[in-house]
C-alpha cells in the first residue's frame, strides 16, 4: 500500500480529442461529483460555526476544555511526529541505501498501520495496556497510567502515522541511489557526514512533504485516540474527541468552530502539499548522464 | 553462510551505518506495530475457537459486518467509476481552474474524519441543506440510514481512485488512440478496447485502496449513521460498543477478524500495484 | 605510507604511488567477475583497463578504489595491504562514469567537499579551500564557474568538475570509470588529450576503464587488455599492438569499433 500518491502535474492532451459533448458531460459529472462531496462539506463547516455570528465563534475557544483538547492535540503531534520523523530516517537509510533478505517483507510491514481500522489501532494498545489488558496489573502496581491517560493517545496516534514519513523517504531515496553517497565517502566523509551534508539535502523535499501528511493525520486522528482516551473532559481530550463531545451535546456551533480549526489545518496542509509537490517534480535530476559536450 | 563469507557481505555494504538503522527500526516497528498486532492475535486466540465463532456469529455481528462490507463495496465501487472519470478529466482536458481541482482532490484525505462526519450529517440531516430538499422531493431519508454511510464512504474513498488512475493515465502513450482512431474506431470504442485495459489494474487497484479505507473507517461514518444495532451499525462502533460494555473477547474477536482482512487487503493491494507497475514497465 | 615521495606541480602537491593487485578472486554468486587477476602500477603511471562488457575491468577498478572488497586476493598501496581498508581511509581520487556530483551543491561546494569534511589536523581553514578550489578550477579550466550548479553544466564540464573535486583531497592515486563513456565524439577526443596532459603534470598514479581501444592505447602508458574475469596481456601500446600474446587481444585490438 502506498502513502499519498504525489499526483502527477496535469497537462492537456490536445492530440486526442474527444467528442464536444462528451467533454462537457465528463466535465460536468466530474465538477458535480467533486462539488457535492468536498465543496459543500468544507463550506458547511465555516457556515455553521459561524451560524451565531463571529462572536460566538471566537468564544468558543475561550472554554476552558476547548483550549486543553487544543493544547492536547499540539502535544501529542509534538511528540508523535518527530518520533516517526526519526524511525522514517533510519528505516529509509536501511531500506534505500542497502540490500538484505526480507527487505520487501519489512516494507509491508512498516505499512500496516494503513491498512488496520483506527478503531482496531486503538483496541490493541487497550488490550497490552488496558486495566485488564497484559501489562495492566504491572502498570497499575507501578502506579503508571497509559489507557484513559496522554501516553495511551500518543501510542495510538503514532501508530496510525507510522508509515508517512518512512514511506516518502524510502521513495525519493530510492529514486536517487546512493552513487553520491558513495562519492562522498570516497573523498573522506564519515557515516554522518555523508548523512547530513548529501542525503538529507536530497530528500528535504520528500521528508517534508511525509512530515506535513503525518502530522495532518496525527492532529485529525479520532477512531484510535476514541478508543484509547476515556474522554475525560479538560485532560484526554484532543480537538476532534472534542468536537464528538461539543456535537452529542448539541453545542453545534461550538463543534463546528473547533473543527475549523481542523478544517483550516486541513486546507493548509493541501497547499503546502502541493508546493512540495511542484518543488519535487523542479528539482533538477542529477542521474541523467549528460549527452552533450 | 560461512562466518567469513558472513563478514564479507558486512563489509560490502560500503556505506555505513547498517546494523544501527536496521536495528533501531526493527525494535521500532516491533515496538509500535508487531507485539501489539500480535498480543491482538494472542488474545483471540486465547478464546479457543469455540470461544471465537460464538463471538462472531452472533446475529449483530454477522449484521454489521454485511453492513459494512456491501456498503464498502458499493462505495468502492462507485469511486471507482467516478474516480476514473475525474483521474480522464484532470489529465486528459484543460479548463480553468484545472489546479485547483486537482488539489482539493486529496482533501478528503486530509481532513479529519470526526470534521467530515458532523459536515456530512449536517447537510444530509432532514433540515440540512441537500437532506431537506432531498426528503421533500423524494422522500428518500440520507441521515441515519444506510443511504448516510454509503455517502460519507465515497466522501473517504474519492481520492484513491483518483491518484492511482492519473500517474497511468499520464504516461498513456497517446500513439495508440491515435492508430485505433485511423484504424475507423470510434472515440468510444478506442477507449473502451485500447484505454481501459490499459488503465484497469490502476482502478482495481484504487478500487481495493478505497475498499480497505472504507471497511475500517469510524469518524466520518458514526455521526451519520446512527448506529442502530443491526441497521445502521458498522463493524468499528461494534468494537467500541463491546469495549464500553467489557466485552473484551467479543471485541477482540472481531479486531482479530479485521486484522486478518486488513492483511489479505493489503496483500492483495501489494499483488495489484506490482502487477499494474508490471504492466507500465513492460510497455 | 612511511615513503611517500612529494612532487610539485602548480603548486599542487600530491602523493605518489606503488600499487600492487595480487591474485583477486571476486564471484558474483555463480558469475565470477575477477579470477586470479593480478596487476601493478607504478609512480606516476597512466594504466588502462582494458576490455569488452562483462570483462571485469569496473569491478577491479571498484576493488582498487574500496567500493568493493575481493573474495580473494590482495591490494597493497606502496608494499601496506590496503585490502581490507575502508573507503573512507583509502585517500584516492575515484570518478564516476555518471560524475555523481552533488546535485545540489555548488560547483565550488562540490569541489571543496574533501576538504571541508576532514578531521583534525589536516583541516583546512576557509581561506585556504578557497585557494585551492580556486586553484583546481583553474586547473580543470572551469575559473569562475564556483556558483554553477552541476545541472546548468555540460556533459564535459561536470566531468572536469568531478575530476577537480577528486583531485582536491591529494588523493594517492586517481581512478576513473569510463570518464569519456556519455559524452560525444569531439568532446572525447579534446577531453582524452587533456586528461592525457594532466596526468603527466600532475604525475599521479592513474587507473582508468574503457571499452574503447583507441582511447586505451592513444592516452595510456600502459595497458591492461581484459577478457573473462582474466587479464589477457599487460603491456605499452605499441607491444600491444605490435605483439599481441593472445588471439582475443589481437582480435580486439584490431577490430574497428563503430560508436
Amino acid at each position: 500500500m502506498s502513502s499519498a500518491v504525489v499526483s502527477p502535474i496535469p497537462k492537456a492532451h490536445p492530440t486526442v480529442r474527444d467528442p464536444w459533448l462528451f467533454r462537457i458531460g465528463l466535465i460536468t459529472m466530474a465538477s458535480a461529483f467533486l462539488l457535492l462531496f468536498v465543496v459543500i462539506p468544507v463550506w458547511t463547516v465555516f457556515h455553521e460555526a459561524l451560524a451565531k455570528g463571529v462572536g460566538t465563534y471566537f468564544a468558543a475557544f475561550q472554554d476552558s476544555a476547548g483550549r486543553s483538547a487544543i493544547g492536547l492535540t499540539l502535544l501529542v503531534a509534538a511528540i508523535a511526529v518527530p518520533c516517526n520523523l526519526i524511525f522514517g530516517l533510519c528505516a529509509s537509510w536501511a531500506i534505500a541505501k542497502f540490500q538484505f533478505p526480507g527487505k520487501s517483507l519489512l516494507v509491508t510491514f512498516i505499512d500496516l498501520p494503513f491498512a488496520v481500522s483506527p478503531v482496531v489501532s486503538g483496541l490493541i494498545y487497550v488490550l497490552l495496556f488496558g486495566s485488564r489488558g497484559w501489562f495492566g496489573p504491572l502498570l497499575s502496581a507501578w502506579n503508571v497510567q497509559i489507557i484513559f491517560a496522554v501516553p495511551g493517545i500518543v501510542l495510538a496516534t503514532i501508530f496510525v502515522t507510522f508509515p508517512f514519513v518512512a514511506r516518502e523517504l524510502i521513495t525519493i531515496m530510492q529514486a536517487q541511489g546512493s552513487e553520491e553517497e558513495q562519492a562522498a565517502l570516497s573523498l573522506g566523509a564519515s557515516g554522518w557526514q555523508t548523512f547530513w551534508r548529501i542525503t538529507l539535502p536530497k530528500a528535504k523535499w520528500g521528508l517534508l512533504y511525509g512530515v506535513i501528511l503525518c502530522n495532518a493525520r496525527a492532529m485529525g486522528e479520532f477512531g484510535a485516540v476514541s478508543v484509547v482516551s476515556g474522554h475525560i473532559r479538560g485532560l484526554t481530550n484532543t480537538i476532534p474527541l472534542h468536537v464528538e463531545i461539543l456535537y452529542n451535546e448539541y453545542n453545534f456551533v461550538a463543534a463546528f468552530a473547533m473543527a475549523s480549526l481542523l478544517t483550516l489545518l486541513a486546507l493548509l496542509t493541501l497547499v503546502i502539499k502541493s508546493f512540495l509537490e511542484w518543488r519535487m517534480r523542479a528539482a533538477p535530476t542529477a542521474t541523467e548522464l549528460p549527452s552533450f559536450g | 553462510m560461512s562466518w567469513r563469507a558472513l563478514q564479507l557481505w558486512y563489509q560490502r555494504k560500503i556505506l555505513p551505518g547498517f546494523g544501527l538503522t536496521l536495528g533501531i527500526t526493527l525494535a521500532y516497528l516491533s515496538l509500535i506495530v508487531l507485539i501489539p498486532l500480535s498480543a491482538t492475535f494472542l488474545r483471540a486466540s486465547a478464546l479457543g475457537w469455540d470461544g471465537i465463532v460464538h463471538a462472531l456469529t452472533s446475529p449483530r455481528v454477522v449484521a454489521s459486518f454485511e453492513l459494512s462490507f456491501s456498503i464498502s463495496l458499493y462505495a468502492a465501487l462507485i469511486n471507482a467509476l467516478l474516480g476514473t472519470i475525474l483521474g480522464w478529466v484532470l489529465i486528459r482536458y484543460d479548463f480553468p481552474g484545472r489546479r485547483i481541482v486537482d488539489a482539493i482532490v486529496d482533501l478528503p484525505f486530509a481532513l479529519p474524519t470526526a470534521v467530515a462526519g458532523i459536515a456530512l450529517t449536517a447537510i444530509y440531516a432532514g433540515n440540512g441543506l441537500i437532506g431537506q430538499p432531498l426528503a421533500a422531493l423524494t422522500g428518500l431519508k440520507v441521515a441515519y440510514t444506510p443511504l448516510g454511510i454509503l455517502i460519507a464512504l465515497i466522501f473517504v474513498g474519492l481520492p484513491f481512485v483518483v491518484r492511482t488512475v492519473q500517474p497511468v493515465l499520464e504516461d498513456l502513450e497517446v500513439e495508440y488512440e491515435e492508430a485505433a482512431a485511423s484504424l475507423g474506431a470510434s472515440r468510444l470504442q478506442t477507449i473502451r478496447r485500447v484505454v481501459l485495459p490499459q488503465i484497469l489494474p490502476a482502478i482495481l487497484t484504487g478500487f481495493a485502496l478505497a475498499f480497505a479505507r472504507a471497511v475500517g473507517e469510524y469518524g466520518s461514518v458514526v455521526f451519520i449513521s446512527g448506529n442502530m444495532p443491526m441497521k445502521t451499525e458498522i463493524v468499528p462502533l461494534l468494537i467500541i460498543t463491546k469495549l464500553e460494555q467489557y466485552d473484551y473477547a467479543g471485541a477482540t474477536a472481531i479486531a482479530a477478524l479485521m486484522l486478518v482482512i486488513s492483511f489479505v487487503l493489503l496483500f492483495g493491494i501489494n499483488a495489484l500495484q506490482r502487477w499494474s507497475h508490471h504492466i507500465r514497465v513492460a510497455t | 605510507m612511511a615513503d611517500a615521495r612529494r612532487s610539485h606541480c602548480n603548486g599542487i602537491a600530491q602523493l605518489r604511488m606503488k600499487i600492487e593487485v595480487r591474485d583477486l578472486i571476486r564471484k558474483f554468486g555463480a558469475y565470477t567477475a575477477l579470477n586470479r587477476v593480478s596487476l601493478d602500477a607504478d609512480d606516476g603511471e597512466l594504466v588502462a583497463l582494458l576490455g569488452p562488457s562483462g570483462s571485469g575491468k569496473t569491478t577491479l577498478l571498484r576493488i582498487i578504489a574500496g567500493l568493493d572488497f575481493p573474495d580473494e586476493g590482495n591490494v597493497y598501496f606502496d608494499g601496506v595491504d590496503s585490502t581490507r581498508l575502508k573507503i573512507q581511509k583509502r585517500h584516492v581520487g575515484f570518478v564516476f562514469q555518471s560524475y555523481a556530483l552533488f546535485r545540489h551543491m555548488s560547483v565550488f561546494k562540490n569541489v571543496a567537499f574533501g576538504l571541508e569534511v576532514m578531521s583534525g589536523k589536516e583541516r583546512l581553514d576557509r581561506a585556504e579551500v578557497r585557494n585551492r578550489v580556486t586553484e583546481l578550477l583553474q586547473l580543470v579550466q572551469l575559473p569562475g564557474f564556483e556558483n554553477r550548479l552541476p545541472h546548468q553544466l555540460s556533459g564535459g564540464q561536470r566531468q572536469r568538475v568531478a575530476l577537480a573535486r577528486a583531485l582536491a583531497i591529494k588523493p594517492r592515486i586517481l581512478l576513473l570509470d569510463e570518464p569519456f563513456g556519455a559524452l560525444d565524439a569531439k568532446v572525447r577526443k579534446e577531453l582524452r588529450n587533456w586528461i592525457k596532459d594532466l596526468q603527466h603534470q600532475l604525475k599521479i598514479t592513474t587507473f582508468f576503464v574503457t571499452h574503447d581501444q583507441e582511447e586505451a592505447l592513444e592516452m595510456a602508458d600502459r595497458v591492461a587488455v581484459m577478457n573473462n574475469a582474466r587479464i589477457e596481456q599487460i603491456g605499452t601500446p605499441s607491444e600491444i599492438q605490435d605483439q599481441p600474446a593472445t588471439a582475443f587481444v589481437e582480435e580486439f585490438i584490431h577490430t574497428k569499433q563503430t560508436f
